[in-house]
């Protein structure tokens, strides 16, 4: 008897992501649903759901496997079977969570949470329809095609792109956008874990009517032949949203197809093309035009037409992005046109970063510090016997360590002739024989990079500060440190760039970087501080955050109610400030704070700033008459 | 079928619109494996994986010595393993195989990859022996390795010294063997999720960039054809198996082709200056545009170079061997392209 989970059609919102779910299940090489949202919207409790609702009422043979979070790539991808291997005496390999899923789905909640190993192995079955496993004496390669069902908390680490393109489905939860329906449906929750099996009979019927809906857009799926008109509205969507490769209009058009399926008609119309653009193309909009903007047409706006049935539907994180790039400017103007907020506001406009010529000795120099004490050792030391990637087993004291298996085995392997074997054990392992693993920790250093656009940074120095973080990238690349970039202006700060060792998006990121509005540096030190601690997390100690800054804050996080009086708030931001540098502090994550104002001073608030962080302080030196010219000449060169 | 590997029916190579240049990279690598392998690296969703996959079902199939591990070639005179090298190798089997092309997953040990003890037969016999590993699975055909920036750098300055050697040497667990692992390398990635480093570029023959198709009709036609495709692959693959034959036919005549191809003085001239004007140290870019030339060459079936073949793999082999400013964003390909316009005074021309 499978236990009773919430039905599907008792749920409230997530109409995209439920219609989704529906299309893999008419066709499975959608590949599966990666839903976005906060914590508490709900999105696991939607993918229990619909697992249920699969096995009681379409497929109940279908194999339903969770992955849980801090999974081993052992479990994962497969590998030795270490209990079989000792009783059997001859080598026995295990199937791992991903060849299990195969013909039903693999269901990930917070999937970016898995490391890289474990998404790639992931991402390469779902697109190679098969896992290969070739991991401690074992050589295997099984069929493996599963729909993929995973969330994602957009605060925590984004989703790689790699792994997320290979997705069909990408949404974002709506559930923020109306409160009436939480309310509902956590009335409906409550109501269901009360009574479930009444409450479950009171749903049967829709249940059913659903099941029925799916067998019969099975059916009708292979008769819809997608034409050329549809598929020519897809193409043109995808370029108009600037969709890095093809891949997705292959994806939009088989979602069309299962949509209209579901639907019960035998041709695409215009609500299947809808939901198809909001749900695959529409999320993959990069939100950096590649394309010179003159050729964009001026309306041009990644805002999708909205599915058919009046449900306001967000879409995913990075659509939003793309919206803050192209209506930020609108916005602010909005902003900048209500009377009276503290802090200055310059015009909105992009800087180009200045080819920074000035010698930046010192700072290289810090920089090279930071690095040396990743090799040195310490909690970062290069290479450890718990964290990081296994890269070879060794024999060696073994206490505390984890035994590699493959290698041990292969070690006592050789002397079982000479050692008489119990019945119970069919393996005799001696001391000796023990092979532990030796692990690698990343190599490299996260620096991130966290940029004040606001409207003072206009007067102060932008394009040098620009400049030097362009040179401090260079630096970065050469190294093969990765980099992750922040910048605040405004009301808010925006995590442009999660982690990455691309120094070409870093810079790209920068370039496109506008200076205008208040200065919330509280915000942007709250989010500075989670990627340390989600980089420590992830076996990455070794962090340096930099900070270009003229150190005045004036926007606090918690937005003062309409009125709030002038003093009040200038205590907010400070509070707020305080509370946040002590926790730098306290974690004793590093820092440095260059300072952008035009002159030097020792009573400037980016001083201040530096020693409540604990951080170095460093003053951006200024650029020379004729050095600028050159840098001058060299930009209109290009 | 051909179009069948360990994951299932394969896309056909012949069917894969667009992407030209990685399609003629992996081609010519193909036709001279001493090329050096390719590095193709672009957009997401470009179809890399679906190329190199595609491609090794349409390689034509090699003799091979029936039960070795190495798949050698009984008539040859080198690059053998210790088994075959015997002089009783007269009587061995020998068969055709596919062209081996090989995964390498991420995740994968070192010990999958170089091979080592047989633990099965240690415990039933009590003696070492080895078992061997992906490259010598590989041996004379593809190691692929998708999402490359991924792959720990230790893998992959193993698989770059093996791949340079043409031999896999193992002194693991008290075994020592030697065995000839002579393949293609076929790397595929993102520049966005990570660089690689420099060095590791420099060591595969060729490069090609994709990029995403921005043609209309193209990308409908992309579409059209992947639909047909996942719904009755194995009714598409005979659709295009006439094609697919075509190429594979000729792939076959250049392979025999491509040693006898010409290179006269003025070709060589012309490589060489361009390698000195663009400034590029070592030699090793223009050997690989010379056996790249030729392999060009044999597979329009021609008898000699000629300045057109340069012009066509000079970017390709080139590319990444050019001083890189790592903040450049444009194809430094274009780069080399100009100064061959200028080195060619008109197409065809000598």
């Amino acid at each position: 008897m499978i236990d009773l989970t919430f039905p599907l059609s008792a749920f409230l919102g997530y109409g995209a992501a439920r219609r989704a779910l529906l299309c893999t299940l008419v066709d499975p090489t959608l590949r599966g649903v990666l839903l976005s949202g906060g914590i508490g919207t709900g999105k696991t409790a939607l993918m229990r759901s619909f697992g249920g609702f699969v096995r009681r009422h379409v497929d109940p043979a279908s194999p339903f496997i969770q992955v849980p979070v801090g999974v081993g790539d052992d479990r994962l991808i497969g590998g030795i079977d270490l209990d079989a291997t000792l009783a059997g005496g001859a080598r026995r390999s295990r199937r791992g969570l991903i060849a299990e899923a195969n013909g039903g789905f693999l269901f990930a909640d917070d999937l970016p949470l898995l490391d890289d190993l474990a998404l790639g192995a992931i991402a390469g079955a779902l697109e190679g329809e098969s896992i290969i496993c070739e991991r401690e004496g074992i050589s295997s390669c099984e069929p493996s095609r599963f729909v993929l069902l995973a969330t994602m908390v957009p605060s925590e680490r984004s989703m790689p792109e790699w792994a997320a393109d290979k997705v069909g489905f990408l949404i974002g939860s709506d559930m923020r956008a109306d409160a009436d329906a939480v309310h509902a449906l956590i009335a409906r929750l409550d109501a269901f874990s009360r009574a479930p099996a009444s409450f479950d009979d009171g749903y049967r019927e829709r249940e059913e009517m659903l099941a029925r809906q799916v067998a019969q857009a099975r059916l009708l799926h292979p008769l819809i032949v997608p034409g050329t008109m549809v598929l020519t509205e897809i193409a043109e969507w995808a370029l108009k949203l600037n969709v890095p490769g093809n891949r997705a209009d292959i994806f939009a058009a088989k979602a069309a197809r299962a949509h209209a399926a579901l639907r019960g008609v035998r041709m695409i119309e215009e609500a299947d093309l809808k939901f198809a653009i909001a749900t695959v193309l529409a999320p993959r909009a990069s939100n950096v035009p590649e394309e010179s903007p003159s050729s964009q047409s001026p309306e041009k706006s990644p805002v999708p037409p909205s599915p058919d049935d009046g449900e306001q539907e967000r879409q995913g994180e990075r659509q939003s992005a793309g919206e803050d790039q192209e209506g930020g400017e609108a916005r602010e103007e909005e902003e900048s046109g209500g009377e009276g907020r503290e802090g200055d506001r310059g015009d909105e406009r992009v800087y180009d970063a200045i080819d920074f010529n000035a010698p930046l000795p010192e700072l290289a120099e810090f920089f090279a510090e930071s690095r040396r004490s990743t090799v040195a050792g310490g909690r970062g030391s290069a290479e450890q016997w718990r964290r990081g990637r296994h890269t070879r087993s060794v024999q060696r004291q073994h206490t505390g360590r984890t035994i590699a298996i493959g290698a041990t085995l292969r070690a006592a392997a050789i002397h079982q002739k000479d050692r008489p074997a119990d019945d119970a054990r069919r393996i005799v392992v001696r001391r000796d024989d023990l092979r532990v693993k030796k692990f690698r920790e990343r190599a490299g250093t996260l620096f991130i990079f966290c940029v004040d656009a606001s409207g003072s940074m206009a007067m102060n120095r932008m394009r040098e500060a620009k400049g030097a973080v362009t040179r401090l990238l260079q630096e970065a690349y050469i190294h093969r440190d990765s980099v992750a970039l922040v910048a605040f202006r405004g009301a808010d700060s925006e995590l442009l760039l999660p982690p990455t060792s691309s120094v070409e998006r870093a810079k790209r990121s920068l370039d496109i970087l506008p200076t205008g509005g208040g200065t919330p540096l509280a915000s942007a030190l709250a989010k500075v501080y989670a990627l340390s601690m989600a980089a420590r997390r992830k076996g990455l100690d070794q962090t340096l955050v930099v900070l270009l800054t003229d150190g005045r804050a004036n926007v606090p996080i918690a937005e003062s109610p309409a009125g709030m009086i002038m003093e009040v708030r200038r205590r907010h931001v400070r509070q707020e400030l305080e509370g946040l540098t002590a926790s730098f502090r306290r974690e004793g994550i590093r820092a440095l704070v260059v300072d952008t104002k035009q002159t030097y001073g020792a009573r400037s608030e980016a001083v201040r700033l530096a020693e409540m962080l604990g951080a170095r302080y460093y003053f951006l030196p200024r650029i020379e008459a004729d050095t600028l010219a050159n840098v001058v000449r060299e930009i209109a060169r290009r | 079928m051909k179009n069948l590997s360990q994951g299932g029916p394969v896309y056909p190579f012949v069917a894969i619109i667009g992407q030209e240049e990685m399609k003629r990279a992996l081609i010519l690598a193909a036709i001279d494996t001493a090329i050096g392998g390719v590095m193709i690296m672009g957009h997401r969703g470009t179809g890399k994986s679906t190329t190199v996959r595609a491609l090794a079902a349409t390689m034509p199939r090699i003799k091979a010595v029936a039960d070795c591990p190495f798949h050698c070639l009984a008539t040859a005179t080198a690059g053998l393993c210790e088994r075959c090298v015997d002089p009783e190798r007269t009587h061995l089997i020998t068969g055709m195989i596919d062209v081996p092309m090989v995964e390498l997953p991420l995740g994968a040990t070192e010990d999958r990859v170089t091979g080592t003890i047989d633990i099965e037969h240690a415990l039933v016999h009590g003696q070492k022996r080895f078992e061997p590993g992906l490259l010598a699975r590989a041996n004379r055909g593809f190691l692929y390795i998708d999402e490359v920036n991924l792959l720990e750098d230790h893998l992959v300055d193993l698989l770059l010294d093996v791949a340079a050697s043409g031999f896999n040497i193992v002194e693991r667990e008290g075994i020592s063997v030697r065995h000839p692992a002579r393949f293609a390398l076929v790397g595929s990635g993102n520049p966005e999720e990570g660089e690689l480093r420099p060095q590791l570029l420099d060591r595969f023959g060729l490069h090609a960039s994709v990029e995403t198709e921005y043609d209309v009709p193209r990308r409908v036609e992309i579409i059209k054809r992947r639909l047909r495709f996942d719904d009755n692959p194995f009714a598409f693959i005979s659709e295009w198996e006439p094609e697919t034959e075509k190429l594979r036919k000729r792939i076959a005549s250049a392979q025999k082709l491509a040693p006898n191809v010409r290179l006269d003085d003025p070709q060589l001239a012309l490589i060489a200056t361009l390698s000195a004007e663009l400034g590029i140290d070592g030699h090793r870019g223009e050997l690989v545009i010379a056996r790249a030339a030729r392999a060009n060459a044999a597979f329009d079936g021609r008898r000699g170079v000629t300045a057109d073949d340069i012009r066509s793999v000079a970017p390709l082999a080139l590319r990444h061997r050019l001083r890189k400013d790592p903040l450049e964003m444009s194809d430094p390909g274009l780069r080399i392209v100009a100064l061959l316009d200028r080195l060619i005074p008109s197409r065809g021309a000598q």
